[in-house]
């Protein structure tokens, strides 16, 4: 009865324990030490510890280092432009309104859709002669002819983002404002009638009840934005001038079957994922240091 | 008064925002090719053409592709279910031992779990594909839902175990007291946990729904989902829009139910870990 006791918890978590074990631990710790390793399909006979070798190619490759700046590029952007977009849905969300629940459940319908459909449903959006966005623009005199959306390298690393933040927006906004109703309404009353300005009382009041969302949401945006895949392989395919360091990492891997390589590329951004998610934890507890 | 239209617009404006670029794909996929690349645009889908319909769902015997896509559309509701239901049993088990019962090394193996929710799938890919080849289990239903499983089984324990933690402790020891044993607790007190299964299983069901990097090198040809089969409509010599946008309208049918009707399980699910903290 007691052996019974101690062992249970363990039997609940046995099939959680085995799936981890055999398809993530065991893998990872594969692709840590293999990444010191020359490993190619192409000639798989050479297979011998080369230490930092893999890790120094990567670094001084053009191509890696560009797609590396394009990921930089997404993640700057994309963490923007999601809190700004998910913040300003949450404040009007926040409000009470005939249709509240219709709204918000418009909101979250991108972020529901498969990134590959969103890149099909922007990439038509896009087109440079039946493209609605080219007829919108040019009927309000914006553009005088017809953009090709997706071939200049920097607006179609812009648009490329846009579809990402059109995705992940309801995210930050649905995670902001489960915290906004959480704020007491008599302490913007209070601040209110003591006369407050309105931006006063988002520095003093909202602002500090968001922050651990914030910190939540922009975690949740850096590893969706580092990670951006799909929307990219539809929109514009292996282009150089879009292509994020995941697709780089797929075409070492699967198409150059390069797999040393690919393992340490795919080590080097799971380490700068954690960093940066080190930062915004970092940046919380400071926060929370101040107050006291 | 003039707040009241502020928020008016703002509300236009989200709405136009989200709902848009899905109506234009909807308009898209219901014009014949050549309404498509007609000027001045047309906004409305006026004639209404079900010609892509029919060819994608094979109402026309001539083009049909109707075999293709319905392989596809049964691959991708046998993986998104299958992941589910194996997934909400092992986020059953792992999430009430976390949230409920005290064992050594508890801690440890929790936060290990969740870490790799932070990892990007390539960094797993490259042996697991070594893996899943040596257990024959490449290009098969059966290897994606593991792999599908192993993915997002670290994000259903931990919601689920925040929403075991916010039931009330006596009701299963009451159960207890009466001679139940720990099992049939955790059964007395599953029912109360039941909107919290209905998020964990939503979420879990689009995460499935969406997937592509993983099909993409782990299922091409056999048990290739919808994800990947719309992309493959644009490898050929020219982009069929009409018929791609209709084969997207079909697939995010599953997903724009779950959110018209089940939203407020999605963003319970949603917003779990970051109101309590």
């Amino acid at each position: 009865m007691l052996l019974k006791k101690y062992i249970f918890p363990y039997l609940l978590i046995l099939p959680l324990i085995i799936i981890m074990i055999g398809l993530v631990f065991y893998p990872v710790l594969v692709t840590f030490t293999d990444s010191f390793k020359s490993m190619s399909l192409l000639n798989p006979g050479d297979e011998r510890f080369i230490w930092l070798s893999n890790y120094y190619t990567l670094l001084h490759d053009p191509t890696v280092l560009r797609t590396l700046e394009n990921t930089f590029f997404y993640f700057l952007l994309a963490i923007v432009g999601e809190l700004i977009g998910g913040l300003f849905i949450a404040m009007v969300l926040n409000r009470k309104f005939r249709g509240r629940g219709l709204v918000l459940a418009a909101v979250i319908i991108p972020w529901s859709l498969p990134p590959v459909v969103n890149g099909i449903i922007w990439k038509w959006i896009y087109d440079p002669s039946t493209g609605v966005l080219n007829d919108i623009l040019m009927n309000f005199h914006i553009i005088q002819s017809n953009q090709i959306w997706l071939g200049n390298s920097t607006l179609a690393l812009l648009c490329v983002t846009l579809v990402h933040i059109w995705k992940m927006i309801p995210l930050t906004a649905v995670i902001l404002l489960a915290t906004l109703q959480t704020i007491p309404k008599d302490l913007y009353e209070a601040a209110r009638m003591d006369g407050s300005s309105p931006i006063n009382i988002f520095r003093f009041i909202t602002l500090p009840f968001l922050k651990p969302a914030i910190v939540i949401s922009l975690t949740q945006s850096t590893i969706a934005a580092i990670n951006i895949f799909d929307e990219i392989y539809v929109l514009t395919g292996t282009n150089l001038g879009t292509r994020s360091v995941l697709l780089q990492n797929y075409l070492i891997a699967f198409q150059q079957l390069n797999l040393g390589q690919g393992m340490a590329l795919s080590l080097m951004i799971t380490l700068i994922t954690v960093l940066i998610s080190i930062v915004y934890v970092l940046w919380l507890r400071i926060g929370k240091g101040e107050k006291m | 008064m003039k707040r009241k239209i502020g928020i008016f617009i703002s509300i236009l404006l989200i709405l136009f925002w989200s709902l848009a670029p899905v109506y234009w794909a909807l308009r898209t996929s219901l014009m014949s090719s050549s309404s498509l690349i007609q000027k001045p645009l047309k906004y409305l889908p006026y004639p209404i053409n079900i010609e892509n319909y029919s060819q994608l769902l094979g109402f026309n015997s001539s083009q049909s592709i109707w075999p293709q896509f319905e392989s596809a559309m049964l691959n991708s509701i046998i993986s998104a279910t299958g992941t589910t239901l194996i997934v909400i049993v092992i986020a059953i088990l792992a999430g009430y031992a976390f949230g409920r019962l005290e064992f050594v090394g508890k801690n440890i193996i929790f936060v290990s779990v969740l870490v790799t929710m932070a990892l990007p799938a390539y960094a797993v890919m490259i042996p697991l594909y070594k893996i899943i080849i040596s257990l024959h289990l490449i290009d098969t239903q059966t290897g994606i839902i593991l792999i599908y499983t192993s993915a997002f089984a670290p994000l259903a324990v931990w919601l689920m175990r925040s929403f075991f933690m916010t039931i009330p402790k006596d009701l299963e020891e009451s159960a207890m007291v009466d001679g139940a044993s720990r099992f049939r607790a955790l059964c007395t007190i599953l029912p109360m946990a039941a909107p919290g299964l209905i998020a964990v299983a939503l979420l879990t069901f689009l995460n499935s729904w969406s997937q592509f990097a993983i099909p993409l090198v782990f299922a091409p040809t056999n048990a290739k989902p919808l994800t990947i089969l719309i992309t493959e409509f644009q490898g050929k010599s020219f982009i069929n829009y009409g018929l791609m946008t209709a084969a997207g309208i079909v697939t995010i049918i599953p997903p724009i139910l779950i959110v018209l009707f089940l939203n407020r399980y999605l963003i319970s699910g949603l917003t779990a870990g970051s109101v309590k903290g």
